[in-house]
């Protein structure tokens, strides 16, 4: 084990040895909407926030005594991504990511392995695995084969702050990484996380952004260390409080799409 | 009166005679009116929604953001499914494509019974399904 245990918290992301580029920056690809673009976005009365549509009995979950971080946060948000395209919900395994990217060991793993996998392998429904396992040869022939179902499609890196606001206020779901500490466990009354800044040493999952009062973007971060974590398993996170130092390390990304599964009958065109 | 002329004067005559009888004399609408034209409904059809992911219309995240219609597809047992234009399982609706993001209505059957730009609003959402499944 090689990672941080921030009160009893787990987390579990290691740093790659360079900063990932071999896929496409969401700016690349996508037009960056403006500050007042987004609030009107985010402000819209027909939207709705993400925490209403991902409620947390439902939706969030706990990685328990494993380094996990990023199997959870990338198997949340493509469940998020599933549902947000009209799949029906299903909750999906942090641990069958893990165990596909920790080398073999419970010794973390980096946010890059995480986003291929979901890409090449997916992950599997929750109940085919064992809570806190994190061997893959733990993970029997039904996971394996049940995982063809669950796949994202392609994923943008997200460099700065501007694009993953866009991203989010577009109903995007991140993976992103951020610096556990004891100041960050504490919470505002905003339901702001302490400022901790640092390297990264915990991936979670960011699902929607707003405005606060003095006009800078935050982010909702989707924990893993169960509901009693933040604002029932929620919290808010800022750029440069959060995840401007993170950003220098690891590429936070956002998944494009999610693939089909078998028992999901979408018609295809015939005539 | 030869008989050349008999029977359309006949026809006249009873015509005249037919409107008369509906008490209504001159104010009859002629022709009459026709039947109404019964448009056939697709209740099971799937809404199916193809966009450029790259390229994200604001309207349809705000809408696809809008739990209170999403809800209300559930609610009304509608199948619905978005997808980026370029995921394999859209390579069926590729072909169709023409101003992105659109919306297909779907049979079971995969056959296309609309076709149409994604609506911007909820409303115009609701007004199509009401077209084209009558829910």
């Amino acid at each position: 084990m090689s990672y941080d245990i921030i009160d009893d918290c787990y987390t579990g992301l290691t740093v790659p040895a360079e900063r990932p580029t071999d896929y496409p920056a969401f700016r690349s690809v996508h037009r960056i909407l403006s500050r007042d673009q987004i609030r009107q976005i985010v402000t819209h009365p027909d939207r709705t926030p993400a925490r209403q549509r991902f409620p947390a009995a439902q939706w969030i979950r706990n990685q328990g005594r494993r380094g996990s971080c990023q199997g959870y946060a990338t198997a949340w948000a493509l469940a998020r991504v599933r549902f947000m395209s009209g799949l029906p919900f299903v909750p999906l395994s942090g641990e069958f990511v893990y165990a596909q990217t920790n080398g073999g060991t419970d010794s973390g793993s980096p946010l890059i392995a995480g986003m291929k996998k979901i890409q090449e392998v997916g992950t599997c429904r929750e109940d085919l695995v064992k809570h806190e396992s994190y061997l893959w040869r733990d993970m029997s022939e039904a996971a394996r084969d049940d995982a063809k179902n669950y796949r994202g499609f392609e994923c943008f890196r997200v460099d700065d702050e501007s694009e993953l606001a866009t991203g989010l206020a577009l109903g995007f779901i991140a993976v992103i990484c951020v610096h556990a500490s004891s100041n960050y466990r504490r919470l505002d009354a905003r339901g702001v996380r302490g400022a901790s800044r640092g390297r990264g040493n915990h991936a979670v999952g960011a699902q929607d952004v707003r405005l606060s009062p003095d006009g800078e973007f935050e982010f909702d971060e989707v924990g893993s260390w169960g509901r009693s974590n933040g604002q029932d398993g929620y919290a808010w996170l800022r750029w440069e409080d959060h995840l401007e130092v993170c950003n220098h390390y690891h590429a936070n990304y956002l998944i494009r799409a999610a693939s089909d599964s078998a028992q999901h009958n979408v018609p295809q065109v015939t005539k | 009166m030869n008989r050349s002329k008999f029977w359309p004067a006949l026809l006249l005559i009873i015509g005249g005679l037919t409107i008369a009888s509906s008490g209504k004399g001159c104010n009859a609408p002629w022709p009459f009116p026709l039947p109404p034209v019964v448009v056939e409904k697709h209740p099971d059809a799937w809404l199916v929604f193809v966009e450029e992911s790259s390229d994200r219309d604001i309207d349809l995240a705000v809408l696809l953001q809008n739990k209170k219609w999403t809800d209300s597809l559930a609610a009304r047992k509608i199948n619905y499914r978005v997808y980026d234009q370029d995921q394999p399982e859209a390579s069926s609706y590729k072909p169709l494509l023409k101003d992105l993001p659109q919306l297909f209505f779907v049979t079971p059957a995969g056959r296309v019974v609309k076709q149409t730009k994604s609506p911007a609003t909820a409303t115009k959402a609701d007004e199509l399904i009401a077209e084209v499944l009558g829910k």
